[in-house]
């Protein structure tokens, strides 16, 4: 039986929890994977990671971050009908319905390419007597998105891809019932370079 | 990692109740929180639009994915006066949608997501005749299959009352609602819990501008069925759609995963220095 388990600093990390979910394939009604469901000790663990990398992510250039989420952008566009195929079989939907939601995640990588110049600020010069003021965007820290079953590789994208452009470092908790797409795109961050820590999965059901 | 001390936000996609409770639960631990929710999507069709092409849209965007999105159609509003052309359409497109699995290359339309969720979409369907509205097109005959499918359902003269308008299918199931007039499906959109999405069918650009300016849903479609915004501008719905105060994606994005700070600085020359407690004036 195929084992799904958590992401952490770039690496597949088993379950310690003792805790599985069953992933069905709906077309047939079978089980075909079981998923690592994490406990609170989990929780504070992947929060820890992201929060070290948080200092170092924080400080990485502008550029450097555009960068990576360039490569990105290429990696998902060669990969989409793997990745539309990942999502069919768990989910349900036919690939070519998977291949209109990646492309539309697609579209918030490329948005979030733009960062360098979103996140400029506004500046008064003079606002009294030899005094300027002006304005900054700075990241939050950790950050978590918790996505549904409908869209598991749109709707990670609408979140991951913003946040980590700012400067956040991100724990994903995908839906425990179709857990793979949010794996396989953690794998192309990090083929595209993202550092350990920057984008984490964590699975589980309501305890976390 | 609602209440864990170092998240300092979450954002969330999933049902309305979890949705209030992931925002109240987060705030109250002090994150900001952008919670998306339900939806109940209405499309209304006025008289003097293409009713091929409204159904065409209906269909399409009822039935993809399952009716497995937030965003799909549940309700059609049909103005009286072409409500038994515009179902009779809706009805002769569902036998030519392909359902089955997604290895088969030729299917349109694939299973839910588990056994219980089919089991309670079809529950929908089988109870409404008995809540007073009219199954046309009954597509839970494919319940007995092993895999979680469901056939398209099409039920008409649903009201507000019935579960099947009340309540979120997010199935397969395409309701119909009669109404007299523009204004009573305007109204009725605006009286509803959710204000996800919406759509209008029409060739009058007037009226469409005047449904832009009056309706209380977050994102609207002109002959579009499924409005989702494209990535430069931001996703979120009204009402009990969105627990928050910033939409997800785009520039509301970008607000939403930052913290303004704003730097008042000068570099004096010291031998202007003096002491002088009264509030800092800038004139």
């Amino acid at each position: 039986m195929q084992r799904i388990s958590h992401w952490v600093n770039n690496k597949v990390v088993a379950g310690t929890s003792g805790n599985v979910g069953k992933v069905y394939n709906p077309a047939t009604g079978e089980v075909q994977a079981e998923v690592d469901l994490a406990s609170v000790a989990e929780v504070d663990a992947v929060v820890a990671a992201a929060k070290e990398a948080f200092v170092t992510w924080r400080a990485t250039n502008l550029s450097r971050r555009a960068e990576i989420m360039f490569r990105m952008r290429e990696l998902v566009d060669a990969n989409r009908k793997e990745l539309a195929n990942i999502v069919s079989l768990e989910h349900g939907k036919v690939p070519s319905d998977a291949m209109g939601e990646i492309a539309r995640g697609l579209e918030n990588i490329e948005f979030a390419c733009g960062i360098p110049a979103m996140l400029k600020g506004g500046y008064s010069e003079q606002a009294s007597g030899g005094v300027d003021v002006y304005s900054i965007r700075q990241p939050l820290g950790v950050v978590a998105g918790i996505t549904p079953f409908n869209f598991p590789a749109m709707v990670p994208m609408w979140m991951f891809a913003n946040a980590i452009m700012c400067g956040n470092t991100f724990v994903l908790k995908p839906s425990e019932k179709d857990p793979s797409a949010a794996m396989f795109v953690a794998d192309l961050l990090r083929q595209a370079g993202l550092p350990e820590g920057v984008f984490n999965v964590l699975h589980g059901d309501k305890v976390l | 990692m609602l209440e864990h001390k170092d998240v300092q936000s979450i954002s969330f996609v999933g049902s309305t109740p979890i949705a209030k409770y992931v925002y109240e639960t987060g705030t109250k631990n002090g994150k900001r929180v952008q919670a998306l929710g339900g939806a109940k999507n209405h499309m209304l069709v006025l008289p003097d639009a293409d009713l091929d092409m409204a159904a065409d849209a209906a269909v399409s965007a009822a039935y993809g994915s399952a009716g497995e999105r937030c965003m799909a159609v549940s309700v059609v509003l049909a103005v009286d006066s072409v409500a038994d052309a515009l179902v009779d359409k809706l009805k002769s497109r569902i036998p030519n949608i392909k359902v089955g699995p997604g290895t088969d290359p030729a299917a349109e339309m694939g299973p839910l997501i588990s056994r219980e969720h089919r089991d309670k979409v079809a529950s929908f369907v089988t109870n409404a005749n008995a809540e007073g509205a009219k199954v046309v097109v009954d597509g839970t005959d494919k319940a007995k299959d092993a895999g979680f499918f469901l056939n398209p359902s099409l039920i008409d003269n649903v009201k507000p009352g019935m579960k099947c308008y009340d309540e979120e299918i997010f199935g397969p199931v395409l309701t119909v609602m009669r109404v007299k007039s523009y204004q009573e499906g305007l109204d009725t959109i605006n009286a509803n819990q959710f204000g996800n999405g919406t759509a209008i069918f029409t060739r009058d650009g007037g009226v469409a501008r005047q449904f832009q300016f009056d309706v209380q849903v977050g994102m609207v479609g002109i002959n579009v069925p499924i409005p989702v915004p494209v990535s430069y501008y931001s996703f979120g719905g009204w009402k009990a759609s969105l627990f928050g105060d910033q939409h997800m994606y785009g520039p509301e994005g970008i607000n939403f995963f930052t913290r303004g700070k704003v730097v008042t600085s000068r570099w004096p020359d010291p031998r202007t220095s003096s002491v002088n407690l009264g509030f800092p004036q800038n004139r």
